[in-house]
């Protein structure tokens, strides 16, 4: 498929598009406060429609589609600041399942989709880094035993089993039951509400069958892994800071200062202007981001230049949409406050602009270092 | 001595080709192969450094586009274009750019030419068209005046109907290559309306009608590309009026709103992007983790705007809105070119202070780099503002986009 043809959407492809925006768009603001961080009721429907196993192949109980389409539920979620883990167990974890074949991972898979299972991915995807350290492995016949610590982990009390990533030997991908000897999992809460979990491993013993990956195997799996992981959480953002425009725009058509509209004013009328620049800059890169993880063979660069610019923006909008309700803005009440965190969420999940670019700059020193001396 | 790189039609494959079909492909390399011959390698040199080609440079590789009929990339084949898609003209401005080509002249090709063709007459069309199209004639744009710059419905030059003429008397400023020119095309108020829009018409006329006078203005980078253009008691024959009488207003916008592609300058921020890497060579900035930083920041901004103009001109189901999608492009191409031409003015160090050719001759070079490197990147970035301020600056383009959020009207 060409980038044409991916921002021409399929008909399916629509199909799933209008009715995660109607079904996202039903959900109050109420309805998401009082879910504290976790809706089953809402992770079941997501579940009935499918979308729990939008990657999975027909034959492991999925839909069988590809990133843009995980990416347009993702933006729809973003729009009504759903709490639960899509992103963590249906779209980062279920992708890196996706590429590691074998019995095991089909149940899997399978138990995912139908929403019986949620799956947390443990040192790659969320945060999207995967040169950072991880647990440690040795081989113990054929099992390992791992120790370490992966210190941000999207799992809640829902959370059945970690994707893990080890390093040590060679680069494993392990699946680990939540309650496995020896693995600790703390709860804390993230800035947006949802569920996070620091892991602390010692000595856990991983069974050979629980070894679902191993060497280049596990590292392709953790590319396509990480490629749908910025690929959704761009498009999340992309909904998300959707929202923080609209809601931004209606209070400055609603609030009046000096006997006028707050939309009457010059001022604020450019921020706006500002704000929509950014979103619609962002949306392409989410739409570079989708094709990039389903369509291009080594698309690493021009992801991390889409989170990069995606992060920019979600500051940006995330600040001004805030400055825009003034004091309003610093309430827990008004919503727009809910949709700046969870922009700052977002923002963490990507590795931030400057980490984001970090990889580029350094490309861009060797790039420069070539070049030829230009006076001989 | 040379700025440049290994030139030639085997540039490697980058992003761009990822995001093209086949046929799109060839059609990129074909452009390629075609410019690497007819762009001569001082021309190159020169566009590169940022300094404006000279008229005879322009008119030489006019004449090599019209030999393909290609001057003319946004018209219909009916009226001579070659009746390209608007992601052939994306990519033909691209690679126009990258090939250090002088800019095409637009007053003829992008502004007037579509608004003769299509509300013009069968004499108009046979008339102009033809020397737009071969590249011969040079045409300007008479819009701007003293009073009348954002607010451009607020213009005074006046044409008088006086039977079988009409008699222009008035002022034109900020009319770019006036003094090139062959032609002109201008808004006079031909009647006065209830609305100030009301009651202007657009003409075009011949540069040597008596009673034209062009001034020079000097611009900040001390260059003369800009003029003002008087008109005292000029005569416009009757078939100088195009279209209705009264109408002007309408085929301004519709020729300001017609030029989609192109407005982007992605090319040419490829190729600065290409010369601050030569820069940062040569002043050591390879180590220079702040310089990196904003040079992959400038880069992914750069991306985003490639890919929002793919998205505009493939007008698919995600596509920004025919109304948001120019102002936000114009906005943010103004900046990313401010953006480059101000890193690299940065870059050059303490020789930024140096301007001229006096400076030119002083050096041999410097950090094996040409004085023209230095001093053409100091001019385009004083002219470089200009970006933001003309075709509506970016505070009108703020208004606009305003007016879709927050009132929901165009």
């Amino acid at each position: 498929m060409t980038f044409l043809e991916h921002l021409n959407q399929s008909d399916e492809a629509r199909m799933i598009h209008d009715t995660a925006a109607r079904w996202a768009g039903g959900i109050a603001d109420e309805a998401v406060r009082a879910s504290n961080g976790f809706s089953p009721d809402r992770w079941a429907e997501m579940a009935q429609m499918g979308w729990l196993g939008i990657l999975a192949g027909e034959d492991q109980g999925g839909l069988g589609m590809g990133a843009a389409e995980a990416a347009t539920l993702a933006g729809a979620m973003g729009g009504a600041k759903l709490p639960e883990p899509f992103i963590a167990s249906a779209v980062v974890a279920a992708g890196a399942l996706t590429r590691l074949p074998g019995a095991a991972t089909n149940t899997l898979l399978a138990d995912i989709a139908a929403g019986q299972v949620i799956a947390a991915p443990a040192g790659f995807g969320l945060p999207c880094d995967s040169d950072a350290p991880c647990p440690t492995a040795t081989a113990d016949g054929d099992a390992l035993v791992v120790t370490g610590e992966v210190a941000l982990c999207e799992a809640g009390p829902a959370t059945g089993v970690f994707l893990l990533r080890t390093g040590g030997a060679e680069t494993c991908l392990v699946l680990l039951d939540r309650d496995a000897p020896g693995l600790e999992v703390t709860p804390y809460r993230a800035v947006d509400g949802r569920h996070l979990a620091r892991l602390v491993l010692t000595q856990v013993r991983v069974p050979a069958g629980a070894i679902l990956g191993r060497g280049a195997g596990a590292v392709a799996a953790l590319t396509h892994a990480e490629a749908l992981a910025v690929a959704a959480l761009c498009a999340d953002t992309v909904g998300t800071m959707d929202r923080a425009l609209a809601l931004t725009a209606a209070y400055l058509n609603e609030r009046e200062q000096f006997g006028r509209k707050l939309a009457s004013f010059q001022a604020l009328r450019h921020l706006t202007a500002d704000m929509m620049v950014e979103v619609e800059f962002a949306r392409s890169m989410a739409d570079l981001a989708a094709f990039g993880a389903d369509g291009i063979e080594a698309p690493g660069e021009l992801l991390d230049r889409a989170r990069a610019r995606v992060c920019r923006a979600a500051k940006l909008v995330g600040e001004t949409s805030i400055q825009l309700h003034g004091g309003m803005g610093m309430t827990d009440e008004m919503a727009i406050g809910h949709y700046f965190r969870r922009l700052i969420f977002l923002q963490a999940m990507m590795g931030q602009e400057a980490g984001a670019l970090r990889r580029r700059a350094a490309t861009l020193a060797e790039e420069i270092e070539l070049q030829r001396e230009v006076a001989q | 001595m040379t700025d440049h790189p290994k030139r030639g039609s085997q540039s490697p494959a980058d992003h761009i080709d990822l995001l093209l079909d086949d046929d799109l492909r060839v059609f990129r390399h074909g452009v390629r192969a075609f410019l690497s011959e007819a762009v001569p390698t001082e021309t190159r040199t020169r566009v590169d450094n940022g300094y404006v080609p000279a008229k005879p440079e322009i008119v030489a590789f006019l004449r090599k586009l019209a030999s393909r009929g290609w001057v003319a990339p946004g018209w219909p084949r009916e009226h001579g274009g070659p009746g390209w898609t608007q992601l052939q003209r994306f990519v033909f401005n691209l690679e126009l750019a990258r090939s250090g080509a002088p800019a095409v002249p637009p007053f003829g090709t992008s502004m007037v030419g579509p608004v003769i063709y299509t509300f013009g007459t069968d004499d108009q069309k046979a008339r102009y068209l033809p020397g737009i199209l071969s590249g011969e004639e040079f045409w300007c744009q008479g819009f701007s005046e003293p009073g009348a710059g954002s607010d451009l419905a607020n213009l005074r030059t006046r044409a008088e109907d006086r039977g079988d003429h009409y008699l222009l008397n008035g002022q034109k400023i900020w009319t770019s290559k006036a003094q090139y020119a062959d032609r002109i095309f201008l808004l006079a108020r031909t009647d006065d309306g209830e609305r100030k829009q009301h009651g202007i018409s657009f003409f075009v006329l011949d540069m040597d009608t008596p009673g034209i006078e062009v001034k020079p203005i000097i611009s900040i980078d001390m260059n003369h590309s800009l003029n003002e253009v008087f008109f005292t008691d000029v005569k416009i024959p009757r078939d100088g009026l195009v279209g209705e009488r009264g109408k002007g207003w309408n085929y301004a916008k519709f020729l300001l709103g017609n030029e989609r592609t192109g407005i982007t300058n992605v090319g040419r921020c490829r190729n600065q992007i290409e010369r601050l890497k030569r820069l940062a060579r040569a002043r050591g900035l390879a180590s220079d983790g702040a310089f990196l930083t904003e040079l992959a920041r400038v880069e992914a901004d750069l991306t985003a705007m490639e890919i929002t103009e793919i998205r505009l001109l493939s007008a698919g189901p995600g596509a920004p809105s025919a109304l948001t999608g120019p102002s936000i492009l114009k906005l943010q191409s103004a900046q990313i070119q401010q953006t480059l031409q101000a890193m690299i003015v940065s870059a050059l160090g303490p020789m930024a202070a140096a301007r001229g050719k006096e400076f030119e001759s002083a050096f041999e070079d410097l950090d094996g780099l040409s004085p023209g490197f230095f001093d053409g990147a100091v001019g385009e970035y004083l002219f470089g503002r200009a970006a933001s301020i003309y075709g509506g600056t970016n505070q009108i383009q703020r208004d606009i986009l305003a007016k879709m959020a927050l009132d929901g009207r165009a």
